[in-house]
């Protein structure tokens, strides 16, 4: 008979302003993640259908705000989460999209969707189902507290996996050297 | 703005069903509906929620910073967007004959993007709703469910 199994830890992933490139680091962890669901369920995720994040342990955010609706889904997330960690450098410190922080929210919009080379009869989009873009990109540790920073752009999956299989086993998460970069 | 893409005359007598996010794409987006009381529908909208401005903010960077810059649209085709760039930045720098390693080089790596992401979208993404079907258990319905079910 097998021993009696711990209750599995709930994990839920999401992207907010990112590229869906540290999801793609995270699924190099490859055939790990086997071992991975031995110990741990997806709540929701790019990977499940689940649309709301429910009570979970653990909660990996990938992207920073760059919408209302991100915020709301971060809000959702640290609410429910345990332990929240920021992956990349997007959900660190902005990353890429935080490029468009020394410009005007309005000058961009206009440029891209008005006025650029090419376009013709180009409007701003205002349709009430989109979210409303934030005037400047945040990073997530601005609103909310978050426990646990993997930096890179992205990440590797060995970062990734170090710091999910320190945390599965009780240990305070360290990545070291050659795990730790920035680009 | 109206377009003519909105095809309900009248939304607000209307049911709205929303799937935020979806989940069955590589990227953001949200698909809304709209049915009237007998269920028919009137109206889907397919929304992508993602600005980020890479058009503007992209522009007086040093233009060999520009390819790795586009990569980050998105982590799942970033090899399309730096080739993107890289072609611009061909006609930029004059380039407009490539060497046939760099021509075989390029084509190399699109061919290991296309297939990373079509594995990515088959197997993560889609099979859970072909081999369980669309109204399974969503608890079940993902790629760890199908490596029980069907390894
Ligand atoms: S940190 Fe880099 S890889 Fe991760 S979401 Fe941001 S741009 Fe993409």
């Amino acid at each position: 008979m097998e021993a009696a199994t711990k209750p599995k830890l709930r994990v839920a992933t999401t992207s907010l302003a990112g590229c869906f490139g540290c999801h793609m680091s995270f699924l190099d962890i490859d055939e790990r993640l086997f071992d991975l669901v031995k110990l741990v369920e997806f709540d929701r995720s790019p990977l499940t259908d689940i649309k709301h994040c429910g009570p979970c342990d653990i909660g990996i955010i990938e992207g920073g705000l760059c919408n209302a609706e991100n915020v709301h889904v971060l809000r959702e997330f640290r609410a429910n989460c345990k332990t929240l960690i920021a992956i990349g450098a997007c959900a660190v410190n902005g990353g890429l999209p935080a490029q468009r922080n020394h410009l005007s929210l309005a000058s961009i919009l206009e440029e891209v969707y008005h006025a650029q080379h090419g376009l013709v009869d180009g409007f701003i989009p205002n349709d009430p189902e989109l979210p409303l873009p934030l005037d400047k990109v945040h990073p997530i540790h601005e609103v909310v507290k978050v426990d646990y920073f993997i930096p890179g752009c992205p990440p590797s999956g060995d970062a990734i996996w170090k710091v999910l299989t320190d945390l599965l086993a009780g240990r305070e998460p360290e990545l070291g050297h050659g795990l730790i970069h920035y680009d | 703005m109206s377009f003519a893409l909105e095809t309900a005359a009248h939304p607000e007598n209307l049911r709205r069903v929303a799937i935020d996010p979806v989940s069955r794409v590589e990227g953001h987006g949200k698909v809304t509906i709209l049915l009237d009381d007998k269920n028919k529908v009137h109206q889907v909208r397919l929304h992508i929620v993602e600005f980020r401005g890479f058009e503007k903010f992209i522009q007086g960077r040093p233009y060999w910073e520009v390819p790795v810059m586009v990569q980050r649209l998105c982590g799942i085709c970033p090899v399309s967007h730096h080739l993107a760039a890289s072609k611009a930045l061909d006609a930029i720098v004059g380039a407009h004959h490539l060497t046939p390693t760099a021509e075989k080089m390029r084509r190399l790596m699109h061919y290991g993007q296309i297939l990373q992401s079509h594995a990515l979208h088959f197997f993560h993404l889609c099979s859970p709703d072909l081999l369980f079907g669309f109204d399974s258990d969503v608890s079940k319905r993902n790629i760890v469910g199908i490596a029980e079910k069907h390894p």
